[in-house]
Formats: structure tokens, sequence, C-alpha cells
């Protein structure tokens, strides 16, 4: 038996193409990852993509934008209510929201009266035209 | 050792023999060479390192027995089943399992052993391959084609004498004695 068997045996086997050694092995493990990539490449990986590079400058404006930009004004009501003196005894809180209510309808005065004017200069700076309208029909 | 490192060290080791163990299953180049790739892109993404790493004890039956599912799992694709039929047509007179040799006669020898074992049905032919050529033993045999070791014996016995049948008319020295 030995004599069919040593021949079989003692046979090279063919070799394989080389390039099939590459081809296998990439498919199989793709050279990525850590493997063989020097630290400096890898540094640079994690710098970000051009894709994201609109993005990141669109919040850093946003970020300078609202740091930069005062915060509005309160409105007159507010801040007078605000600024309004306050009693710190609790015998005088209705004395303090009768005195808030005055300083409301005060404001709410002098705010129709702003209005009322506003609407009386308006009609004043219209007058002309309506004159010359007039002239225009009536002869 | 990473993955990629102990891949290559798996393809250095047995690509030949694997492949030629596909080309014996298969009898065709081109589905050894598919199955080939298949075989490394699983254990690649099986990640071998880890699985060598966990307590595999024998790396070659191992490696077979996951080559013989692969075989397995091929051949049940339509697909393959189609190419089969073709290949054993163009392919049955193909180049051998063997190194080509400058020495005629050594080269006419590798040629009628190739085409004597390709001769062999299936079950004896994987067998006398895993055996001889691999250097499997039958254990190894056993655990990686999923048989008993008995059933591996018998099918060798009964490759080789269909194998000294072939051979013996050319080779005197692989006569059967009286």
């Amino acid at each position: 038996m030995n004599d069919l068997e040593d021949p079989f045996r003692s046979q090279p086997l063919r070799p394989l193409p080389p390039s099939w050694r590459a081809e296998i092995l990439n498919a199989a493990c793709p050279e990525s990852g850590n493997n063989g990539v020097s630290p400096v490449a890898l540094l640079f990986s994690f710098i970000p993509k051009p894709v994201a590079l609109p993005l990141a400058a669109a919040w850093v404006i946003i970020a300078i934008l609202r740091v930069s930009t005062p915060a509005s004004q309160p409105s007159s009501i507010a801040a007078m209510i605000a600024e309004s003196p306050r009693s710190s005894d609790s015998g005088d809180q209705l004395d303090h929201a009768l005195e808030v209510r005055r300083m409301i309808w005060i404001a709410w005065q002098d705010e129709r009266e702003s209005l009322e004017s506003m609407a009386t200069v308006r009609e004043v700076e219209r007058e002309p035209e309506w004159i010359d309208d007039r002239r225009l029909f009536l002869p | 050792m990473t993955a990629r490192q102990q891949l290559e060290r798996i393809y250095d080791t047995y690509a030949e023999v694997l492949f030629q163990y596909f080309r014996a299953r298969t009898r065709s180049c081109e589905q050894a060479r598919d199955l080939l790739q298949d075989l490394f892109v699983r254990l690649g993404a099986g990640s071998a390192a880890a699985a060598l790493g966990d307590g595999v004890q024998n790396e070659k039956a191992w490696l077979f027995t996951i080559a013989r599912n692969l075989v397995i799992d091929h051949a049940r694709s339509a697909d393959a089943r189609q190419r089969k039929v073709h290949a054993l047509e163009n392919e049955m007179s193909a180049t051998g399992f063997f190194a080509p040799s400058p020495d005629p006669d050594l080269a006419r020898l590798r040629e009628d052993l190739s085409a004597a074992l390709l001769a062999l049905p299936e079950p004896q032919r994987i067998v006398v391959y895993l055996r001889l050529i691999a250097g499997l033993t039958f254990e190894e045999i056993a655990t990686a084609e999923e048989i008993p070791s008995n059933t591996a014996v018998s099918r060798y016995r009964y490759g080789i004498d269909k194998l000294q049948a072939a051979l013996g008319p050319v080779y005197s020295e692989f006569s059967i004695d009286p």
C-alpha cells in the first residue's frame, strides 16, 4: 500500500497564482482600521471633513451673534412695574397693588394719547391732497 | 497578531491544499477559486484570530470542516449546480492537483495521479485527498467530514483499491502483489 501512498504524498501541490493572495486577503480583511496606519495619519482622520466644515462655520456664526447681540429692552409698563418700590410689610400689599394699577392706568393713557396724536398727524398730512382733489372736481 | 496577519499566515500555510480540496470537491477551478475566497471572507468576518485564540485545537481539521460546510452551502444554490454541470464537461482534463515538472516522466506521473484521483467517486475521492495530500488523520477526516472514523477508513480503502486498479497497468510499482 505504501507503494501507492508515497508518490501521492511526495508530489508538491500546484502553486496558486501570486495575485490571488492579495485579492483574497483584501476581500477577506481590507487593510483598514489601525492595521498599518501611522499615528499621524490616524490623527488626520479626526480633522473635520469638508462636508462638515460649513455646518461647523454656521454654528460658530450663530454663537457669535448670540453673544454679541444685546438683550431686548423690557416694555415700558413692565419696566415701570419692575422699578416700582415694593413694600416689605404684608399690610402694605394692597397699597402696592393699587399703586401698580395706577401706574398701569397712567401708562395706558400715555399710550392712547400718543396713538391719537399720531392719527391726527396723519390726517393733517393727508388734508392738502383732499383739497387738491376737491379743486379738480369742483371748479 | 492581528486578524489580517492571522489570515495571511493561514493563507500561506493552507491556501494550496484548501484550493485543491475545493477542486477535488467541485472538479472546477473556477468554483474552487470562489470557494477559497469565500472561506477567507468568512474567516475574516468571523475574526479568525479570535476563533483561533478561543481554543481551536486542530487548526487544519477546523479549516477543512469550514471548507466542507462552505461546499455544501455553495452546492445548494441553483447557480452553483448549473455551473458544476458545465465545469464537469470542461475541466475533467484540466490542470491537475500537482505542480508541473520539467521532467516529462514526472510530469506524466503527476498527471496520471491527478486523473486517477479525480476519477474516484466523490466520497472516496475526498477521503483519499484529505488523507494522502492534506495529511489528515482518520480522526481528523471524520471530524471534518462529519462521518464515523470507520466510514472514513473504509472509504479510503475502497479509494486506494480503485487507484491501484487504475494505475497498476501503467506503473508496475503500483500493481497489487499477487
